[in-house]
């Protein structure tokens, strides 16, 4: 039996190997710019990202990183920076905290100078932590937990807008828009929250809850489920007991594909449901189906009227547009823009400013953009914080599902709808 | 609400046993953990979601023929990798189907990328209404099928000579060879009967789940905890478990926290394997993995 036993072998290579490879990064692999030959420092301009190609969070992972790479190609056809063309060394957080760090350490010791991720805010924070303690400058392009620039990092920079800004958007939009429309007074409204329970979705509650407490509202109730629950229906039921008006959500496609399925199946009404982050992917979409529409979600801006874009931003806008679409034969994701929109920030705004990759000179640079609301490709301006890194222009809009579309409908000028199905019809009667 | 709490846990039950019983099944008979079991889920979903796009076959419709492919896919395996490394040692195989695992999960994630996917069938909303208790007909749909396969099972396991030469190579292998059994083609059996039974929970699950390649790392903890509790091997026990899991999920995740549930499946898993290794409806002495 020979031949056996060189097969039984033969399998436990396998089997090792491939668990050895599938939690290694992509590196090379996925180089941007066409080029396989490996890089030497000297001829390429080398970016680390860190976003997660693999785990629960890889469609977003995966979305930023065809964007970033699409910038990179931009900035290539016009010469690239500092003379040289530049390439992507991609690393693979795999939707893990840890990992996340490691893979951080592994691009540092490789020679990146930048690094740019996350998507998880889980590993957001302790990847810059790593590249805080080596000097290296970490952009955010995608998490929004407020922890990641309250920690005084000097290196640390994030484009996007946060857990807070999603947060007070939807308690405003609760406030100036849907408490009149129901005809209750606002701190009268019935208010759940709940949200997955790891540092996105808690961030996100807190900010939702802080919010409210600065508008004179507060919640009954705050409920935290794992992002990984095989059922939500015990916490539909308890909703369904409580009776609220409006329930704020922040969580993952998943999760909150889930939770409206069954809130159909055990007839919960609610009078609007108003998501902070998520809602609008449209993988949501595809999932609910008609079931969909009238659900509002707080978040960085997607879909916006580009009227209120610079025209130059416009254009810039239109081409990644066209280009994704017949690159990846998909439309970009608010994930799309927001990689495409930090690799394209720091390849043609921050580098060629800081006219090296030394870190103090890339920070001087960052800190020195100003850049109005309407000059990047999802509306926002930037300015960098000079204390936190955050830039302080970024904003988040509340979107609304109508007829199987996002539609932005608060604040108003960036609205391309008005927000309709408030109340939501209860199930019955859809 | 009592009431509504409890029959949405045993409805939840039925789920769960539906996607833990051919575990229970192979591990009772191999003695093998399958830890890529949530993927052999998360592929027959795939699957659904496929025959959804393609040629808009209701997933219950498309197991008729994707749980006997699973049964073959699963034979292959057995075949390729599960019968060449039980011939090294109990380790050997666990890195096997631990390997198998990360494979199948990057498979997915080169073959279908990472986007999430849904089947958007409408039996996901619908539900039964008795008084003032609801029930969703997924639910009530996914508990008959586990209810039946394992009456079907056990009868199976039980009254056919097929079954009988099955239980007695659990019992004991080399007897069972010595009686003139063929051992190899009982595994062979096994392991796509295993397969093709967590092809029918996919099916099953598939209108209201969402369908990534990372889905099965969610789903297979809970059939690990299951199948320990209701005792290793015992088909029984995996619907007896299931029921018991949803249960406390249900009540748990309701008058506690949704957050708290988590935590109570393991505390049980824990306590089980401390108190009463072999499970509640298991055979003294089926958890010594690999030594028989």
């Amino acid at each position: 039996m020979k031949k056996g036993k060189v097969s039984a072998v033969m399998a436990t290579i396998l089997a090792l190997g491939l668990a050895i490879s599938g939690c290694g990064t992509e590196t090379g692999q996925q180089a941007a710019g066409g080029s396989g030959a490996s890089a030497q420092a000297s001829d390429k301009v080398m970016i680390g990202t860190l976003w997660p190609l693999s785990g629960g969070s890889a469609n977003w992972g995966n979305d930023n990183l065809n964007g970033a790479k699409l910038a990179v190609e931009l900035v290539n056809e016009k010469g690239g920076v500092l003379g040289k063309q530049v390439e992507l060394k991609n690393a693979d957080n795999a939707s893990d905290p840890a990992k996340a760090a490691s893979e951080a350490e592994r691009l540092i010791q490789d020679g990146a100078k930048v690094i740019v991720g996350t998507v998880i805010s889980s590993g957001a924070l302790p990847a810059s932590q790593v590249a805080e303690k080596n000097k290296v400058v970490y952009l955010e392009a995608d998490a929004v937990t407020d922890d990641m620039t309250n920690r005084g990092f000097k290196y640390t920079f994030r484009l996007n807008s946060t857990a807070s800004d999603n947060g007070k958007a939807a308690v405003e939009f609760t406030k100036n828009v849907l408490a009149p429309k129901l005809g209750i007074a606002p701190a009268d409204l019935k208010i759940v929250i709940s949200h997955e329970d790891s540092a996105y979705g808690t961030s996100v509650g807190d900010a939702a809850e802080k919010a409210l407490a600065e508008n004179g509202m507060s919640a009954i109730a705050r409920e935290r489920y794992s992002a990984k629950a095989t059922d939500l229906s015990s916490l539909v039921l308890k909703l369904k007991n409580a009776n609220p008006d409006i329930l704020l959500n922040v969580g993952y496609t998943p999760d909150q594909v889930l939770f409206w399925k069954q809130a159909k199946q055990y007839d919960l009404n609610l009078k609007a449901l108003v998501g902070m982050a998520g809602w609008t992917l449209q993988a949501t979409g595809d999932g609910l189906g008609d079931l969909v529409n009238g659900i509002f979600d707080a978040s960085a801006p997607v879909g916006i009227n580009t009227d209120g874009l610079a025209p130059e931003v416009k254009e810039l806008h239109d081409t990644f547009v066209k280009k994704y679409t017949e690159t990846y034969n998909a439309t970009p994701s608010l994930s799309s823009f927001e990689g495409f929109g930090a690799m394209y920030l720091l390849l043609n705004d921050i580098i060629p400013k800081a006219g090296s990759l030394e870190p103090d000179k890339l920070r001087e640079a960052a800190l020195s953009l100003d850049i109005p609301e309407g000059g990047t490709v999802l509306g926002w301006g930037v300015k960098f914080n000079s204390e936190t890194g955050q830039n302080d222009r970024a904003f988040a809009t509340v979107m609304q599902w109508q007829e199987n579309k996002v539609e932005t409908v608060f604040p108003e000028k960036f609205a391309t709808k008005e927000p309709s199905m408030v109340p939501l019809p209860t199930w019955s009667s859809r | 609400m009592l009431l509504q709490i409890i029959m949405t846990g045993i409805l939840l039950g039925g789920i769960y046993a539906v996607i833990s019983i051919g575990l229970s099944l192979i591990f009772g008979v191999m003695r093998i953990i399958n830890f890529a079991h949530g993927e052999f889920l998360m592929i027959s979903m795939y699957g659904a979601f496929w025959a959804f796009q393609y040629f808009h076959l209701h997933p219950y419709v498309s197991a008729v023929v994707i749980v006997p492919i699973a049964f073959i896919i699963g034979a292959l395996i057995y075949k390729a990798l599960i019968h060449p490394a039980m011939k090294r040692s109990a380790s050997v195989v666990v890195l096997a189907t631990v390997g198998l695992s990360l494979v199948l999960q990057n498979m997915a994630l080169f073959l279908w990328k990472s986007d999430f996917r849904t089947v958007p069938v409408p039996i996901a909303g619908m539900n039964v209404q008795i008084g003032s208790i609801y029930i969703p007909l997924s639910s009530l749909v996914a508990f008959v099928v586990a209810s039946l396969i394992t009456v079907v099972l056990w009868m199976f396991l039980n009254k056919t000579q097929i079954g009988r030469s099955i239980r007695a190579t659990t019992q004991d292998k080399q007897a069972a060879q010595l009686m003139g059994i063929n051992v190899q083609k009982t595994f062979l059996l096994t392991f796509g009967l295993g397969s093709a039974l967590v092809a029918v929970g996919g099916s099953l699950i598939t209108p209201i789940f969402t369908i990534f390649p990372a889905l099965g790392v969610n789903m297979v903890m809970i059939c690990f905890v299951i199948v320990v509790l209701g005792g290793l091997g015992s088909i029984p026990g995996a619907w007896l478990g299931g029921i018991i899991i949803g249960l406390i999920d249900a009540i748990a995740g309701y008058y506690f926290s949704a957050e708290i549930k988590q935590i109570l499946f393991f505390v049980i898993f824990i306590a089980i394997m401390i108190v009463k290794p072999a499970g509640l409806l298991g055979v003294k002495g089926s958890e010594e993995v690999g030594l028989k």
